[in-house]
């Protein structure tokens, strides 16, 4: 009675798992760098009075000044200005992928645990199918057709994307669909929608937010690495990606380093902190070493 | 069926499952009668069929096991229709209303019968809110706190917001009655509901069993492999073997009486407190036959210390010794037959 009355109501599963990730210092600092680059890009307008579009020939490769802290690129824009709002495409671009590639896979991976049987399998040979795609090539051939477009990139990453949560999830709903909570459930009277929605996919939640957190960091990654090649997003919107691609061009690499240094030191800064955090939760949601 | 007197009738019940290509026999022919306000005790080993049949009841068998023959009649009340189990389907809408709302059923094991993610409050909730639709939150929550007080779940209102884990095993037990009677069924199954407990909760939850049926009138099937609880909470007991309901009575006649071999086999087996130190308990030799053999004839004659010429030619017909009494064995032959 006394060990019963000593945990008190609040002592919930979320509160018990926010202790366990705040005393991992890594994954606080993940989270912390994370933050304040998304906070940065967020309130790009009030940190710099410049348009990261705007060309001024006047300004071409000025350097770093008071008034240009990062200097400026080969067509005179502020590059402080390119980072700070490109962060906000590639961001986007990585959470939405992410968030939606994990969702369609949870949802996928659900029905497909679920069900089993020929349900199971066909949706078992849908998802090796789209995972023998290479994205990369996924994207080349989708761009060539229907051009390019920060819609037409996240589109394909989730296309391509939502395999392995599926595959997580399905592999814990197999597990947890023969726990006896669920015959409970059934006892009860409870529609199969119901039981895989609300009462086993809560279940999962730890696999899906683990994933998300990588794959974040995975999509942006993704971005810059088209754009670089000149194949992801159009030159015209500022994204790391396509801050990088100005390092392919040999004399601007050798002479003028800050133009790939700065989105460069950024993007990798911001994927690091997003891999920190991902792996302080996945710490929190493993249950093995409980 | 006798509407009247009687909740449940199950007539000649017969579930299969196909295992890869061999058919398991599980519950072959199985006939009982629960009487309304009533507990039903079923006893037999592990593998005997009790399980089936009641997760046939509710149609909650596994995609590979089906009712092939036989009748389970249900009546709510003593003025509504009938309704026949056996024929609806198992995810249908009629089954689904009929489950948690007019027969609820607990499991055996507590401890993960609960979904740790949710709160016991929210969990009782959902049952009731499926079943009683458009009952306002804050009669439904008052309706749940009453019930957990009322089972004995101490500081109710706190405990109603904490989760499965922070509540042990006989609790968890007494929340599992709280989702299965939130709705006032009329029939409660209960599959082994105390054989994860210990024997002090054990018996504080058969306890509350018997409360319940006294002060709302729920009829009861206990299923159990314990003579012990039979003994302590039941009415009627059903004894099966082998998917069968060998012999069945009041509780009176089982234990003063017993006819049937295994029946007294099984009574024989249970320690009685002040028997002589060095005598030691009987057991029955042998074990149950696989499930997956058809028998032609008396599934308990290998085992059976009376058995005979007469009990390799083929099923004993099922004998009424005494008013309410059935026995399905040639030991009574003379008796009055029962269809």
């Amino acid at each position: 009675m006394k060990t019963m009355k000593f945990q008190k109501s609040k002592d919930s599963i979320a509160r018990r798992n926010l202790q366990k990730l705040l005393s991992n210092k890594l994954a606080i600092f993940g989270f912390a760098v994370m933050m304040i680059i998304m906070i940065l890009c967020a309130i790009a307008p009030l940190l710099t009075p410049y348009d990261p579009t705007y060309i001024d020939m006047s300004l071409r490769y000025a350097p770093v000044s008071a008034e240009h802290p990062l200097g400026c690129d080969q067509s005179g824009r502020d590059v402080f200005a390119r980072i700070l709002y490109g962060g906000r495409v590639s961001i986007v671009i990585g959470l939405v992928s992410a968030l939606c590639a994990n969702v369609l896979g949870a949802i996928i991976g659900c029905v497909s645990g679920f069900f089993g049987g020929k349900v199971d399998q066909a949706l078992m040979y849908a998802s090796e199918i789209f995972s023998c795609f290479p994205s990369t090539m996924l994207v080349l051939i989708v761009m060539a057709l229907a051009g390019e477009g920060v819609l037409i990139m996240i589109l394909v990453f989730i296309f391509t994307g939502w395999v392995s949560t599926m595959r997580m999830v399905r592999s814990r709903i197999l597990s947890l669909k023969n726990e006896p909570f669920v015959e409970n459930c059934k006892a009860n009277g409870i529609s199969s929608a119901s039981i895989m929605f609300r009462h086993l996919l809560p279940n999962t939640m730890g696999v899906f937010i683990i994933n998300i957190t990588s794959t974040v960091a995975g999509y942006v990654l993704s971005e810059a690495g088209l754009s670089f090649l000149g194949l992801g997003v159009p030159k015209g919107i500022p994204t790391w990606g396509n801050m990088l691609n100005a390092a392919r061009n040999l004399s601007t690499m050798q002479n003028y380093p800050i133009l790939w240094i700065a989105p460069g030191i950024v993007l990798s800064l911001f994927v690091l902190a997003v891999n920190f955090f991902g792996d302080g939760l996945r710490d929190v949601f493993d249950v093995k070493d409980e | 069926m006798d509407v009247k007197n009687n909740i449940l009738e199950i007539e000649h019940l017969q579930t299969q499952f196909r295992v890869g290509r061999k058919k398991v026999y599980a519950v072959n022919d199985v006939s009982l009668t629960v009487k309304r306000g009533h507990t039903l005790g079923i006893v037999g080993e592990s593998g005997c069929g009790k399980s089936v049949t009641a997760h046939s009841i509710l149609q909650l068998l596994p995609q590979n096991g089906a009712i092939t023959g036989g009748s389970i009649l249900f009546a709510p009340d003593a003025d509504s229709p009938v309704m026949e189990l056996q024929k609806m389907k198992r995810t249908g809408k009629e089954i689904r209303a009929v489950r948690g709302q007019k027969i609820a059923m607990i499991f055996q094991d507590p401890l993960s019968s609960l979904n740790p993610v949710y709160t016991i409050g929210y969990q009782i909730m959902e049952n009731l809110k499926l079943h009683e639709k458009g009952i306002s939150k804050e009669e439904a929550k008052a309706r749940i706190i009453d019930l957990l007080g009322k089972l004995g779940i101490p500081e109710p209102a706190q405990r109603y917001n904490e989760y499965p884990h922070q509540f042990s095993g006989g609790m968890k037990q007494r929340v599992m009655i709280a989702i299965a009677m939130i709705c006032n069924p009329g029939l409660l199954i209960a599959d082994e509901p105390t054989t994860a407990l210990d024997v002090t909760i054990q018996a504080q939850i058969l306890r509350l069993m018997k409360q319940l049926k006294e002060d709302f009138g729920t009829s009861i099937i206990l299923i159990t492999h314990n003579m012990g609880i039979v003994a302590e909470a039941c009415d009627e007991v059903a004894v099966m073997y082998m998917g069968r309901v060998v012999e069945s009575g009041t509780k009176r006649q089982i234990f003063a009486n017993p006819q049937h071999p295994y029946t007294c086999a099984l009574l024989r087996s249970v320690p009685v407190p002040g028997m002589p130190e060095d005598k030691e308990l009987d057991s029955i030799p042998g074990s149950t036959p696989d499930a997956s053999i058809r028998f032609d004839h008396c599934e308990f004659q290998p085992r059976c210390e009376h058995a005979c010429g007469r009990c390799m030619d083929g099923f004993p017909p099922v004998y009424e010794c005494e008013p309410g009494h059935m026995v399905r064995c040639f030991v009574k032959e003379g008796a009055r037959q029962h269809d």
